[in-house]
């Protein structure tokens, strides 16, 4: 994801993320809000898929799944051109991924899953976790999850495809492998690595 | 890789006018108040004591504040 300008990070930050919301079925798109000008370092922008709208689903039988939502904050930041090749890199600085039952006569459906981080909102809880139902309250603390995981678990819902099931994986291991490479946490932010 | 015709992705760049009036909608969406209102009272520390978790749409339209911010 390093880039030799912050441009061309932030592009291919966001490009295996289309790659990984393009194995779903229906209409999306990454929009990214907050450019204000050129991207830049130290500003944190963000990409929502399909802004307020979210994606819906359907199920492989036609049904209708929910809506699945998810949004990302990210920042340029200067990259060790010996590590990483390129001056600048993406970093991810907080994540809300979730599946939301349809709404019901106009009135929003409840949260199925919805996998969180949010180390710089108002929340004792920095650290990644997962709410699931039944008890949607409860923070159940996971590693740093990817957009990808998220799209697998829609997958895991039934989700509808634009490929075969094991292009639609391959397709998602690809894409968050790039981002494994170049990341620097898996379980907290700052812990030790060999 | 085999695409159905439904398939529509892209990364598209919002203007700030753009960004904020999602921004706005957003807010209402999720908490029923305008984006300028919900500025004013994170601005003024509303829920500066609370859990993000714990105020219903709060976390969704924090989420939303590099569109403004």
């Amino acid at each position: 994801m390093p880039g030799h300008e912050p441009n061309e990070a932030v592009h291919e930050f966001l490009d295996p993320l289309e790659d990984a919301a393009a194995v779903l079925d229906g209409f999306s798109k990454l929009l990214v809000l907050g450019k204000k000008g050129l991207y830049r370092v130290g500003q944190i922008y963000m990409w929502s898929l399909n802004g307020e709208a979210g994606m819906p689903l359907r199920s492989n039988d036609g049904g209708d799944i929910g809506i699945f939502r998810a949004a990302m904050h990210f920042e340029v930041i200067e990259a060790d051109p010996a590590k990483y090749g390129k001056p600048y890199r993406v970093t991810t600085r907080g994540y809300s991924y979730g599946l939301e039952e349809k709404p019901k006569r106009g009135v929003a459906g409840n949260d199925l899953w919805r996998m969180d981080w949010h180390p710089n909102g108002r929340s004792p809880v920095d650290y990644p976790h997962l709410h699931i139902a039944p008890n949607m309250k409860a923070h159940q603390p996971t590693p740093r999850l990817t957009f990808e995981k998220a799209v697998e678990w829609c997958i895991g819902f039934d989700a509808k495809l634009c490929c075969s099931p094991q292009e639609a994986l391959s397709t998602l291991l690809l894409s968050e492998t790039n981002h494994r490479l170049n990341r620097t946490w898996n379980e907290r932010p700052g812990e030790p690595v060999g | 890789m085999t695409r159905s015709a439904t398939r529509s992705v892209g990364v598209v760049e919002l203007t700030d006018t753009e960004s904020a009036a999602m921004f706005d909608r957003v807010a209402r969406r999720e908490m029923g108040i305008s984006g300028a209102e919900f500025l004013e009272r994170l601005d003024a520390g509303e829920w500066d004591d609370l859990n993000q978790d714990d105020v219903p749409g709060l976390l969704s339209v924090w989420m939303y504040l590099p569109a403004v911010r």
